[in-house]
């Protein structure tokens, strides 16, 4: 029951645009559809937003692009990949390029923070303890953090757990990074912080990064394309597309967007 | 969960001691002068057996020697039951010992006793026992103590066929 | 009433797709013990925490069923003069029942129960998708060291169990109720054997250790992805794995007794 690959999906991926590529996803919970028919491709070496009204699937897209769910129908495309019917192992070679941020951290708490960061080194590599001590060392300069190493997670507020989830995620030096609610649970200043970090580490790393986001005022700083998702597809274009975007459903979203607790995001 | 040595000392320890606990019950309470079938094999043949079955104790002295592996009709036709022991193959019992089929205190299970006698020659393996000393069987034993009370007090002074047993 | 049916008929098939689910993620759980890396610094931690910590508890009631036993058999024994066999009625039902099946339930209560709620806060709280992401096998990860460690330290723990037992009744048999010392031992001792008794006995424990280190592992992984699913997941791992040990016991008794 998988699609097969329409044209403007070909056309994207020769021309090197989107390094994740979403074709003609469906996916229903049940009763419940989530995705009918929904395409959209997240650009090369960018920063792109899934935007959309709370429970309208925007972690169920991370996830679907991540691997962890898989579609009904449709096609999900990573780098060369296609990744909807890959068996569990094939996906977890696929994993090395690929690196995720939780949007609780899910950092193991029967580990210290140096050890989370460190598993995927000690899983994967031959590395000496003292070159895996100084790769986690330096991610974790590289994310602004000090003097964490023998803490457990259950210890550390919830800006440095992200901090320490970011490390994580990079650590194997991934080309697409998905982060699910990067700053949820943040007050204002940490989410300046937060965001500041993973716009240095796009512009330093060249990364492909895909993030959930329900905080307006950061999305319009940060993202170069915005994914906004509604009735089961998606809607894409750039920041200035969407603000012009003469769609009611977009100018409903952004109009309700501007006033209540999203207020303050926007300053 | 950091390195703890205390831990691990404690995980040792537990380890160690469930092993003990487990030496202690297989050699200690399985073994004890018994090490389990393999030994020396012997036959005899009894009127009665009782409650004898495979597995009860074979005993001499009070100290537990081997087994019971079968019980069969002896083939010689003459209806009585065949006992096969095995018992420690150590063990180096002279050829006029008796075997006697005893009970654990009064309701007990039944075992078969081994007395040794003066004998030169050994028994060797699968080696028939002579003398041997049937089962009491509590049923008989009542039967025939309401028999002889109904013979006292006849008069009569009729030796009641006695098992060639010592209780009454 | 046709609902029923079906519905009676719909739980029947699931449960029989429940139990090929179980035995693939069983089949899996085997072939990564024997398979690299070896994780032994996690089979320590969890040996640590399913059987040292346990401990308590098993030798704790072993110690009183011991003794409750050895005060009931000798109620019961002494009535036929029969009281000096204490010895061989604690310690036949001490091995050959109740160590190997009271440890199962004991541990099924306290680790098992701890291990299905490990799992299922760890499901509930992303990280075993954490895993994954970092391509790693959440379940040679997580749930083998958890299961292995309730393998090993059931059969640990039931002779825990069995010895402080023996322990106990003969603290109330012969302390208590005056029965000779060397009497009890020697009954103990000639009445066990070590292949009919010990041995079905650790095989009774390494059988109820197996299923209690599957079922609380799997519902662990199975459960919903939130509170209400980690405590279904917890109680069922208990119920579950009580009633299959308690199922098991009677056909391993059935089979080996005989």
């Amino acid at each position: 029951m998988r699609g097969t690959v329409s044209e403007t999906a070909v056309e994207r991926r020769i021309e090197g645009r989107a390094h994740v590529e979403m074709v003609s996803v469906r996916l229903a919970f049940g009763e419940r559809r989530v995705f009918d028919g929904l395409s959209c491709g997240f650009p090369k070496g960018r920063i792109s937003v899934i935007l959309g009204a709370s429970g309208v699937g925007k972690s169920t897209l991370l996830r679907l692009g991540a691997g962890l769910l898989r579609p009904d129908y449709g096609e999900i495309w990573v780098g060369d990949e296609e990744i909807s019917r890959l068996s569990e192992r094939r996906l977890r070679n696929l994993r090395h390029g690929l690196g995720m941020m939780f949007q609780g951290g899910a950092l193991l708490d029967s580990l210290s923070v140096f050890e989370n960061v460190a598993l995927a080194l000690r899983e994967h590599t031959k590395l000496r303890e003292s070159e895996i001590a100084d790769r986690v060392h330096a991610q974790f300069e590289a994310v602004g953090l000090k003097k964490v190493d023998e803490l457990l997670p259950g210890q550390i507020s919830g800006g440095m757990k992200k901090r320490v989830a970011l490390a994580r995620a990079m650590i194997m030096e991934p080309s697409v990074l998905l982060i699910d609610e990067p700053f949820s649970g943040l007050d204002p200043l940490a989410v300046r912080l937060i965001e500041a970090l993973l716009v240095e580490v796009n512009h330093t790393k060249g990364l492909t990064m895909v993030l959930t986001n329900h905080h307006i005022g950061s999305t319009m700083r940060m993202a170069d394309e915005i994914v906004f998702l509604v009735d089961g597809i998606a809607v894409t274009g750039s920041v200035e597309e969407m603000k012009a975007s003469t769609d009611p459903r977009i100018q409903r979203f952004f109009q309700a967007a501007g006033t209540g607790p999203a207020l303050e995001e926007a300053s | 969960m950091s390195r703890s040595p205390i831990r691990d000392l404690l995980v040792g320890v537990f380890v160690l001691s469930g092993f003990a606990a487990l030496a202690y019950l297989s050699i200690q309470l399985g073994g004890s002068t018994y090490s389990g079938p393999g030994g020396l094999l012997l036959y005899a043949s009894f009127d009665e057996v009782g409650g004898l079955a495979a597995r009860s104790p074979v005993v001499i002295g009070g100290v537990k020697v081997g087994q019971v592996k079968a019980i069969e009709l002896s083939p010689d036709g003459d209806f009585r039951a065949r006992v096969l022991m095995d018992v420690d193959e150590n063990l180096k019992l002279p050829d006029d010992t008796a075997a006697s089929i005893l009970t654990q205190g009064v309701l007990g299970s039944q075992y078969v006793g081994l007395e040794p006698g003066g004998s030169e020659t050994m028994l060797g393996d699968r080696a028939e026992i002579t003398y041997t000393q049937s089962a009491i069987v509590i049923e008989r034993l009542i039967g025939r103590v309401i028999q002889s009370l109904g013979n006292s007090s006849d008069g009569d002074d009729k030796e009641s066929r006695s098992e060639p047993g010592d209780d009454g | 009433m046709l609902a029923l049916i079906r519905h009676t008929g719909w739980r029947t098939v699931s449960n029989v797709f429940e139990l090929g689910g179980i035995a693939v993620f069983g089949g899996r759980m085997v072939y990564q013990t024997f398979s690299p890396p070896w994780r032994l610094r996690r089979l320590v931690d969890e040996i640590y925490t399913t059987g040292v910590l346990s401990l308590a508890i098993v030798l704790l009631s072993g110690a009183v069923v011991g003794s409750v036993l050895g005060l009931q058999g000798y109620i019961t024994l002494v009535r036929f003069g029969a009281e000096q066999s204490l010895g061989s009625v604690v310690g036949l039902s001490l091995v050959r029942e109740f160590g190997p099946v009271l440890t199962a339930l004991l541990v099924a209560g306290r680790a098992g129960s701890a291990v299905a709620a490990e799992i299922g806060a760890m499901v509930a709280t992303e990280q075993l998708d954490g895993l994954r992401m970092m391509s790693v096998d959440p379940v040679d990860f997580v749930a083998q060291p958890k299961a292995l460690a309730l393998l090993i330290s059931m059969p640990l723990l039931s002779a825990l169990f069995i010895v402080f037992g023996l322990a106990g009744g003969y603290v109330v048999g012969v302390g208590l109720l005056g029965i000779d010392g060397g009497t009890y031992i020697t009954n103990l001792e000639t009445s066990i054997t070590f292949r009919d008794e010990v041995v079905g006995s650790v095989l009774k424990s390494v059988v109820f250790g197996a299923l209690v280190a599957l079922i609380s592992t799997w519902r662990g992984f199975t459960s919903a992805p939130n509170s209400a699913g980690v405590s279904r997941a917890t109680t069922g791992a208990v119920v579950q794995a009580s009633v299959a040990t308690l199922v098991f016991d009677y056909i391993i008794t059935a089979l080996w007794g005989g």
